[in-house]
């Protein structure tokens, strides 16, 4: 692979996570590491594919070790994000509920406004 | 076609999936049902890298994506179960034990993969950005592997922590660093003669790791985590380069940035009580509070 295409993919995608896709408020913070963990897990891809186009015995024993252990710590980091996205409180008010909720008291009024007229 | 063509094409749906993802996961008021989407989009690259296999479409390929298939479901089977429940009151001990058993799993599929290519690259003199990868590859593999093992045994009380060393011992330990250095230089300068260097060179970073391990503060322990999962970010894109796939440098990319922003800000998990870390929760606070008690009796 192109060494300067390569190191551009990367620059992007760093830029993209650091400005945007990873930032959340400080309480969401901890959640974007475990989800960065969880991403970690595509080495098991990484792995695979080498376990794919293993040429000798060595390398075929070596790869399947690797997916194994791959795969074992995937499913670990998911499981710790589900449970710190299962842990999060309740009570937290839904916005897109609120303005929801906002829009249907003011079509209320409106068709009551519109039925007294008539 | 090649491997990293085959985990492109799957990785175009898999990025896409990842990026609403982490759009909705980042955000407060979305549900909590999208992240199921994360290994969903792993499972989707797995598909698309499996699935021409073990249909039978390329020749001689049939019985690795069934060798594989198995290998991962063993590998599924055996991670440790942590209950999602929000009256379940986790501690953040737990937390870093489970992040060191990952720390441990990804530590060896990397120096596993470091060595794969190593195998692979020796072959041709020219081929040094390869190698690099793969020396690169192996020192990071050892290094959050050691690390995870290390946090994992504190964790469970089998060692004791060490003190933070003198500046004697900090200078050796830089040294050692230097010739780790030297040796991976070596090692890529000069294939025919890399057999004992890169032994040399695993041993010591064997050694390294473990002392920078065995004296981090107890406190800490998680922010280093969080750092080892930058350098597993690392090494995703030297594998992506290797094996010349467009979607393994971007997910790097993102590991890395995401493990940036936690270093940088220090966020709280929801999992967790709220409470001062590490009352006393091993063997080794214990241990701490018992021998300041006594100095200070004393």
């Amino acid at each position: 692979m192109d060494p300067t295409i390569a190191a551009y993919v990367v620059l992007l995608a760093l830029a993209l996570g650091l400005t945007g896709a990873l930032r959340a408020e400080r309480e969401h913070c901890g959640r974007g590491l475990l989800i960065v963990t969880t991403l970690s897990g595509f080495l098991v891809v990484a792995a695979v594919s080498a376990l794919l186009t293993s040429q000798s015995a060595l390398e075929l024993v070596l790869s399947t070790i690797a997916v194994f252990f791959g795969a074992q710590s995937a499913a670990t980091a998911f499981l710790l994000l589900r449970q710190e996205v299962h842990a999060e409180p309740a009570d937290e008010p839904d916005e897109q509920g609120l303005l929801d909720d906002e829009d249907r008291e003011q079509q209320l009024v409106h068709e009551r406004a519109s039925k007294e007229v008539s | 076609m090649g491997i990293g063509l085959m985990i492109d094409n799957a990785g175009w749906f898999a990025l896409g999936l990842v990026l609403i993802t982490l759009s909705a996961l980042t955000h407060p008021g979305r549900r909590r049902v999208w992240m199921w989407a994360l290994p969903l989009a792993i499972l989707i690259v797995l598909a698309g890298a499996l699935f021409p296999g073990a249909a039978g479409d390329l020749p001689g390929i049939g019985w690795k994506a069934w060798l594989a298939i198995a290998a991962l479901a063993f590998g599924v089977a055996t991670a440790p179960w942590y209950r999602a429940s929000r009256d379940s009151d986790t501690r953040l001990i737990d937390l870093v034990r489970g992040a060191a058993i990952v720390l441990i799993g990804s530590g060896i599929t990397i120096i596993l993969l470091g060595v794969i290519g190593w195998e692979q690259t020796t072959r041709y003199v020219g081929a040094w950005d390869l190698r690099l990868a793969a020396v690169l590859g192996i020192f990071i593999g050892v290094w959050t592997g050691i690390t995870g093992l290390i946090h994992w045994l504190r964790l469970k009380g089998t060692l004791r922590a060490s003190s933070r060393g003198s500046r004697n011992q900090r200078l050796a330990q830089w040294a050692v660093l230097a010739i780790i250095g030297v040796l991976g230089v070596i090692a890529i300068a000069y294939p025919k003669v890399a057999t004992a260097p890169l032994v040399l060179l695993i041993v010591l970073a064997i050694e390294w790791a473990a002392l920078a391990a065995l004296s981090q503060p107890h406190e800490d322990l998680l922010l280093i985590q969080a750092r080892h999962v930058g350098l597993v970010g690392v090494a995703i894109v030297t594998l992506g380069y290797v094996q010349s796939s467009l979607l393994l440098l971007v997910i790097g990319g993102l590991v890395v940035a995401g493990s940036i922003h936690f270093i940088k800000r220090q966020g709280a998990f929801c999992q967790i009580s709220r409470r001062t870390f590490y009352a006393d929760e091993t063997k080794d606070a214990a241990a701490e509070r018992e021998k300041e008690q006594s100095t200070k009796a004393g």
